[in-house]
């Protein structure tokens, strides 16, 4: 094995992804539990770790075209680099999305929540979930099945956002005073639903990465 | 540190030497060069260029001895410069290596080595005896070449040799044959080279006189030939024959001949280094 | 124009084996890249099309490439050569004079005229990317040509008899980046009118300039494919490693 100084920079790069990808999965935590606890300190933890995100996702695009320019990539090294770069960028967008439910948690601090949270928290664990499978794939390099997993996953969690929408727009209909708190709880469950697409295309990037096909999951 | 004086000091020592052994070349070069121009340049006039031998040191001359070096280089060049360029193109352009390649080029190197009496003695017996060409200039000019034919084959193959494969290629792959590539490439950046090491042997061979005394080249000569079949004497016969008679004038007259012979020496040298230097410009491939 | 069909190739130095079993087919017009470590027998491959090897005597070589539906190893290779010309690793201008190096190919082809001659000889330089650099001294020299000219120099030369397919053996191995940037986008620009096959041992060049790409191992074919194909997606994994780096 030659190259071992460009090998270790990519085992590096992977590392530093596969830690985005847990930091993603504690901000999807934390948020939707501040929200249910409306709790404003483990809110702004949720706004710290996308913060955090966004500097790691800079970092290792910086990291990613200073290794295209200096040891100019071909086949598996090309595509695990242009996998990386859009794979911490999808993750950073998913630290996007926990810190709009932690501002909403922060925003209605005071008030109680418009019903109780029973779908979200599954939604959130079902994306937890569907990111642990894509850190399992990237680590592993073994893509196989992650397709039928992750759309099965997505399918639930679509669902279960379906199901949110309905039922907080009845709750509209009949209570007009919550239309601002439960307009909030659409968002949170558009935001996960949204979560669950980007680890879908965390997942399309890692099979590319892997055997150089073009997937489309979701 | 101590270790590093000493040995800088073999150095020194080692320079010291080198530079003794080339002293004492040039000393003894340098006191045959006085010896000759203070004895043979009072000698040295119109009239000693011009002039049959004769018995009367006074009048005598080297004009028939010149003559005859000047046919004899004449006709040495124009036998041996075919035969030896046409043997080397043959080895190394055309015959393939082989064991029989081997043992032919080790031959000519052999014979490159072969005292030049030796010649003279394969020169009598078969140019003037066998083929009766008799005594003359041809016959001297024949056994010349055999001399040095050896050393025209080996210094053109060198020059052949140094003509880089990558010409070669350039020219084939142009959709050049073989006698193309050999004529247009091989031969016209081989030629310099050739040319020095052919002029450089036909020096040798003007210096030369134990194969021509051999074939009977000792004579008096008191005319210039008119054609190849004449007999001729050539000036190193002509310094031999005269440090060879008892009077001291004689002496001064072998200085003068040695005089001219140098001269004719190093002007043909200095064409071979003009015409390398001329080349060399361009041999950096 | 030109595809040439290399069709069970084996070929063999003494005893040694060194293509074995090779299947290609190249493309007319088109930039076609022969890759490999040292050794694999890329330039072996690639002088077999012009029947180079012929002059190593103890080269052989089985089997088909036809040029034109021409089966080329019955061909006079005087001939062959003519129409597949070649540029070689190191620049190898003839020590003449710059026309003259252009010219004398035609003229051996017998080509007499001067003003054709002339012609020619402009044309192949204004090919080669080389008139506007040269133009004021044919009659200088080729050797006081610096490196990237002398080799575009040997590229009008092989113009000059007007070949179908022009064979590269790592042209800009002995040159500076902005010479091989040069003749890369040269090969590019002939590639309209030629044939071109490059072995090189630099990958992004024959990533740049080439339209498939034939990696060779040993003296086996491994893969060949579209360029763009077996920089980013081998199928071989000995490729892969190949190509980034991992080989050995």
């Amino acid at each position: 094995m030659v190259r071992k100084g460009f090998e270790k920079e990519l085992r590096k790069l992977e590392d530093s992804v596969i830690e985005m990808a847990e930091t993603a999965k504690k901000s999807i935590d934390t948020s939707v539990e501040s929200l249910k606890k409306k709790d404003v300190k483990l809110a702004k933890e949720t706004i710290a770790l996308e913060k955090e995100m966004d500097k790691n996702s800079l970092d290792i695009e910086n990291r990613c075209m200073r290794l295209t320019a200096l040891q100019q990539p071909v086949a598996k090294d090309l595509r695990f680099i242009a996998s990386m770069l859009k794979i911490s960028d999808t993750l950073e967008r998913v630290g996007d999305y926990a810190g709009k439910i932690a501002k909403i948690t922060i925003k209605t601090k005071d008030k109680p929540l418009a019903k109780p949270l029973i779908d979200i928290p599954k939604m959130a664990e079902l994306s937890k979930e569907m990111i642990d499978i894509d850190i399992e794939a990237i680590r592993s390099k073994k893509v196989e099945g992650i397709e039928e997993k992750l759309t099965q996953r997505d399918d639930v969690i679509d669902n279960l956002y379906e199901q949110i929408y309905k039922e907080l727009l009845m709750m509209m209909f009949e209570r007009p005073q919550i239309i601002s708190d439960a307009t909030d709880l659409i968002f949170v469950g558009r935001y996960l639903e949204r979560i669950g697409d980007l680890a879908c295309k965390v997942a399309n990037r890692t099979i590319y990465m892997v055997d150089g096909r073009r997937t489309l999951i979701k | 540190m101590d270790n590093v004086t000493a040995r800088k000091r073999i150095g020194k020592v080692f320079w010291a030497m080198c530079l003794a052994s080339t002293g004492i070349a040039l000393i003894v070069l340098a006191m045959l060069l006085y010896d000759s121009i203070t004895d043979g340049l009072p000698w040295l006039d119109l009239q000693f260029l011009s002039s049959f031998p004769s018995r009367i040191p006074a009048r005598a001359g080297i004009k028939s001895a010149l003559y005859g070096s000047i046919w004899m280089m004449a006709f040495t060049a124009l036998i041996s410069l075919p035969l030896g360029i046409g043997a080397a193109l043959y080895l190394e352009e055309y015959e393939k290596e082989s064991l029989l390649k081997r043992i032919i080029e080790t031959n000519i190197s052999n014979l490159a080595g072969v005292p030049s009496i030796v010649y003279g003695i394969l020169g009598l017996a078969l140019f003037v005896r066998t083929l009766r060409l008799e005594r003359s200039i041809l016959s001297g000019a024949l056994t010349m070449t055999l001399l040095i034919l050896p050393v025209i084959i080996i210094s053109s193959q060198e020059a052949i040799r140094a003509v880089p494969k990558s010409i070669r290629e350039a020219s084939y792959a142009l959709g050049a044959s073989k006698w193309e590539t050999t004529r247009h490439h091989v031969l016209t950046n081989a030629l310099p080279g050739i040319l020095t090491g052919s002029i450089l042997a036909l020096s040798r061979a003007l210096g030369e006189a134990a194969p021509l005394i051999m074939i009977g080249a000792l004579t008096f000569i008191a005319f210039t030939p008119q054609t190849p079949f004449d007999p001729f004497t050539v000036l190193p016969i002509q310094i031999f024959n005269w440090i060879s008679r008892p009077q001291e004038e004689f002496r001064f007259l072998a200085a003068a001949g040695i005089i001219v012979l140098l001269i004719f020496l190093l002007s043909m040298n200095a064409v071979a280094i003009i015409i390398r230097n001329r080349y060399e410009k361009y041999s950096r491939w | 124009m030109t595809s040439i069909k290399i069709k069970n190739l084996n070929a063999y130095y003494g005893e040694k084996q060194v293509l074995k079993e090779i299947n290609l087919d190249i493309g007319e017009k088109r930039v076609t890249a022969i890759i490999g470590p040292s050794g694999c027998g890329k330039s072996t491959l690639l002088r077999c099309i012009n029947r180079m090897n012929d002059f190593i005597d103890i080269f052989r070589a089985e089997g088909e490439i036809d040029i034109d539906d021409k089966d080329i190893m019955q061909m006079d290779p005087v001939l062959l050569r003519k129409q597949v010309g070649m540029v070689f690793q190191k620049p190898n201008p003839f020590p003449k004079t710059i026309f003259e190096n252009v010219a004398w190919g035609p003229k051996i082809h017998g080509t007499k005229d001067k003003s054709t001659l002339n012609k020619i000889v402009n044309n192949s330089l204004k090919q080669a990317a080389l008139w506007d650099e040269v133009k004021g001294r044919l009659k200088d020299n080729a050797l006081g040509l610096s490196g990237g000219q002398q080799q575009r120099l040997c590229i009008a030369r092989a113009l000059a008899v007007s070949p179908e397919v022009i064979l590269l053996d790592e042209p800009c191995s002995a040159l500076d980046p902005v010479s091989t940037a040069k003749i890369e986008d040269l090969i590019v620009a002939l590639k309209k009118h030629y044939t071109i096959v490059i072995v090189t041992h630099n990958m992004q060049q024959a990533a740049r300039v080439s339209d498939n790409t034939a990696f060779l191992l040993n003296g086996d074919l491994i893969e060949y494919s579209d360029t763009d194909t077996l920089f980013e997606t081998p199928k071989d994994k000995r490729t892969e490693d190949y190509i980034t780096g991992r080989f050995g």
